[in-house]
């Protein structure tokens, strides 16, 4: 693994980390500490916004446009929402379809500067290992290529999914607790519950637990399916780091598809540095 | 003190004076089922406990697995207090059925009884390096989300699954099954829900894994992940999540002080330094049983026990790696053998698993010795205690076994046997005459069934019998590929196999010809004519040669997977390697395409 040197190392399998891997599938890897793809958005259950604004977009590269296509065809994306945990079967499937280069459940400890590379330290099951890049898109929320946390936090929410207990209703509500979102289906909604920016997740799940025993009457009739393990969370995104190194957090973009078309472009863009 | 690391799959290790950041009495690697109980156990036991987890919650397979069910495993002990816990929060989230548990309500209280019991937790967190000194482990290197940290610590509860700690020390290990090295499939979880609107995890095998390799971690990651896809997302059938964490069921298995074997398993062995009971089926998820070993085939093939339940007495000694101090293990990974764990890795029985574990580490701390020199009784006592041990009156009682012979000639005549056919293997020579007799009868199941007793007490006699079953294939096997997961109509070919006499290659031969695409038919045949070719060195050039003209045709051997009907296994590339390994131990040449479609099937090749 020492040996190989990627032209790009894209660290978290973001959507827009996604879009950049399979934009250039050959000469990049993408590393993921998790098992999750998209995590963001399938591990969060957040669903993302202005998803009817796609079809007229100017820049809607046409390998994001052939996503948004076939979410929509099986009833991922729906007139109601978005099916989040189906989004990420579907990725898997793209990624499991591809050429691309790619190493879950690899947490990266440390980066290099190695001269005309970067060497980037990760730590996975066969424990520690290095590889060799030339240029690093680090896509994750935390910015986890830097020794410290750097990155600061602007809003922070974990979600739940529910499921409707009896009759469909309207799952649409905001207030300054928590925001409902439709699901793909009329018996589907997600809750985003809102939290301080700076709150961890024992904090997070007690404050949730106890909003959700004590939830208003309106939630009543909805039913706890899953509780997210990521945050949905916007946060200030570090840009470049050092030369050819950069910061894109996928987490910063309306929804999966704006992250993943967003990723295409910055393949695009590297390629030019490149 | 030395740092030990693993490098590239190798531990390093390296000398020097290292500090620390921090202390603890014990360090809880890995917050999953055993891990979770353990971090609260050892708490209220007066330690001060950080616990170490990857994810963002406690819980492992059962909350971020999905694997939200007990089967099988036993009650009592601490764990019986977070479900009480958990039952009485389920009406407020979602309805789950008997026996289940809502993940994220068991993440919840796990959490909560840990920070009331006053662990220190540390989630998005994974092990870097342990600190040796003198055969026992004084510290572990950290990596947190807020950088290295190094962590002093009288125990290492060792709860990661995989032993990475313990890997890390170099403790020593065995791992996967004798054939091909390779441990039982591994599942991808996703969430649904039943008619009845009751929270379901949807499990089935997903394929298999090597733990220790990454490469293979992560091609599984992506390649499980992907048979979640569909053709169409229905309102009828969502799925509310996908599982964030990998279903393994079998890793590495460190080395013991003492180790529980499946001969202990089948043979009922009872002990007095028990310090729980396990109770399950002997759940292997393979569908190749071929390949695994013969005590495995006898009771789950020959005698179709599969489902039986067995009561297991646990010793403390498979809870430490033996020659060593400052590390306990608990959870899958303990001190046991490939087929033994198949019935020993239940949830409730992992949980308990924890709770020993730091009651141990408790009381080793206590009275200042190594673990494996703490006298049983205390242990014990403080474990019927809190009644993870049963006193000596409530204890599991293996199931009965018959013993009268016309009641087990009776059962012999029925269409399911195993309890007969088992219960003439315990009574062994003092039935062994009756078998014989009962062997000539004119009733097939009589004929059948005592045949498979006395091929239990390898009486050859039975060969031409048993010969006789294979060559009119009066067990139906299936020729073409079929969801058949009833393993005893091979009962015959697999004996023919372990009696390895060359007067059944025709009879096997012939069978294995009219095989189409059953790779479960296929195996059996195959690997009872290698082992007969194996045991008669004149017969090797034309079995090969007859195995030769049966797979080299463009073949497809195709085998089901548990649950997972859309994404079968091809077989046919294992078996040509298969075959190839004993040809090169005979030194004679198999020149069919080998092409590996797999990581197993390539080490399989290399090795």
């Amino acid at each position: 693994m020492q040996d190989t040197c990627y032209e790009t190392a894209i660290i978290g399998s973001s959507a827009l980390g996604l879009g950049c891997l399979l934009s250039r599938p050959e000469n990049s890897i993408l590393i993921e500490a998790s098992a999750s793809i998209c995590p963001e958005w399938s591990q969060s259950f957040y669903p993302g916004t202005d998803w009817d604004t796609w079809d007229t977009c100017d820049n809607l590269q046409p390998t994001a446009a052939a996503l948004l296509a076939e979410l929509r065809q099986r009833q991922v994306l729906t007139g109601h929402g978005l099916q989040v945990s189906a989004l990420a079967a579907q990725c898997f499937k793209a990624l499991r379809d591809s050429t691309a280069n790619y190493r879950f459940l690899s947490v990266v400890t440390a980066v290099e500067d190695a001269g005309d590379c970067y060497s980037i330290h990760i730590l996975n099951a066969g424990g520690h290992q290095q590889l060799r890049a030339r240029q690093i898109i680090d896509t994750t929320d935390e910015a986890v290529t830097l020794p410290q946390q750097a990155v600061s936090v602007q809003s922070r929410a974990v979600g739940m999914q529910l499921q409707i207990g009896g009759e469909p209703m309207a799952a649409t509500a905001v207030t300054d607790a928590y925001h409902l979102h439709p699901g793909a289906f009329a018996s589907e909604a997600t809750l985003q519950y809102h939290v301080a920016p700076d709150t961890d997740w024992i904090t997070a799940r007690r404050q949730l637990h106890d909003f959700w025993i004590n939830r208003p009457s309106e939630l009543r009739a909805w039913n706890c399916v899953s509780v997210a393990t990521r945050f949905s969370q916007r946060v200030t995104a570090l840009g470049s780091i050092k030369e050819n190194w950069h910061h894109l957090p996928g987490c910063n973009t309306a929804n999966a598809i704006q992250a993943f078309n967003q990723g295409i472009c910055a393949a695009q863009s590297m390629e030019v540095l490149a | 003190m030395k740092r030990h690391a693993m490098i590239d799959k190798a531990v390093e290790c390296d000398s020097g004076v290292w500090s620390f950041d921090q202390a603890c009495d014990v360090l809880v690697l890995g917050l999953g089922t055993a891990g979770a109980i353990a971090a609260i156990a050892a708490g209220r036991q007066g330690m001060r406990v950080i616990g170490v987890e990857a994810l963002t919650h406690m819980g492992g397979i059962g909350t971020g697995g999905g694997i939200h069910h007990y089967h099988w495993g036993t009650t009592g002990g601490l764990q019986d207090e977070v479900d009480q816990r958990c039952q009485d929060l389920h009406a407020q989230y979602c309805s789950v059925d008997p026996d289940d548990f809502h993940p994220d309500v068991k993440k919840y209280v796990l959490e909560d009884l840990a920070l009331e019991a006053g662990a220190a937790l540390l989630y998005g967190s994974v092990i870097s390096a342990v600190f040796v000194a003198d055969q026992c482990v004084r510290g572990v290197e950290i990596m947190t989300p807020q950088g290295m940290t190094r962590i002093e610590t009288r125990f290492v509860i060792d709860a990661s699954g995989d032993a990475h700690a313990a890997a890390m020390a170099g403790c020593a290990a065995r791992f996967g099954r004798e054939s091909d090295d390779y441990p039982q499939p591994f599942s991808f979880v996703r969430g649904e829900q039943r008619a009845n609107g009751a929270l379901h995890g949807k499990n089935f095998d997903a394929g298999y894994v090597d733990p220790r390799d990454p490469a293979d971690m992560s091609r599984a990651t992506v390649f499980a992940n992907a048979m979640h896809a569909q053709e169409q997302y229905t309102e009828k059938d969502p799925i509310h999540y996908i599982a964030p964490q990998m279903g393994l069921r079998e890793g590495r298995f460190i080395i013991g002080e003492d180790t529980v074997t499946f001969a202990d398993v089948i043979n009922e062995r009872r002990r007095d330094d028990l310090v729980m009971q396990t109770w399950s089926h002997h759940d292997n998820h393979c569908s190749d049983w071929a390949f695994e070993s013969d005590a495995s085939q006898d009771w789950a093939v020959v005698a179709d026990l599969f489902r039986r339940g067995q009561v297991t007495d646990i010793p403390p000694g498979i809870f430490i790696p033996k020659n060593w101090d400052g590390i306990l293990i608990a959870g899958r990974c303990v001190s046991l053998d490939h087929d033994s764990h198949q019935g020993i890795r239940m949830q409730r029985d992992m949980q308990k698993f924890g709770e020993i574990c730091a009651t141990m580490a408790a009381q080793a701390i206590a009275a200042d010795v190594p673990a494996k020199d703490l006298p049983i009784e205390p242990l014990q006592q403080a474990l019927m205690h809190s009644g993870c041990l049963p006193a000596p009156e409530e204890r599991l009682q293996p199931l009965p076994w018959l013993t009268d012979k016309q009641q087990i000639k009776a059962v012999l005549a029925e269409q399911s046997a195993g309890e007969a056919i088992w219960a003439c293997r315990r009574l062994g020579e003092n039935i062994r005459e009756d078998l014989w007799q009962w062997a000539q009868s004119s009733e097939l199941n009589v004929r059948r069934h005592a045949a498979y007793a006395l091929g239990l007490l390898r009486d050859e006699r039975v060969v031409p019998i048993l010969e006789d079953i294979v060559a009119t294939n009066e067990t139906e096997m299936p020729m073409t590929h079929n969801y058949e997961r009833r393993q005893h109509r091979y009962a015959a070919v697999y004996l023919l196999g372990v009696f390895a006499q060359a007067s059944s290659i025709p009879a096997l031969i012939e069978t294995l010809r009219m095989v189409e695409d059953n790779a479960v038919s296929a195996s059996q045949l195959l690997m009872a004519l290698l082992r007969i070719a194996d045991a008669n060195a004149e017969h090797r050039a034309t079995v090969l040669e007859q195995l030769r003209a049966c797979f080299s045709v463009q073949c497809t051997h195709t085998m089901t997977i548990w649950n997972n009907k859309a994404f079968p296994k091809e077989m046919h590339q294992y078996f040509r390697i298969t075959i190839k390994r004993f040809a090169d131990s005979w030194g004679l040449s198999w020149d069919l395409d080998l092409q590996p479609l797999d990581r197993r099937e390539a080490l399989m090749l290399k090795s």
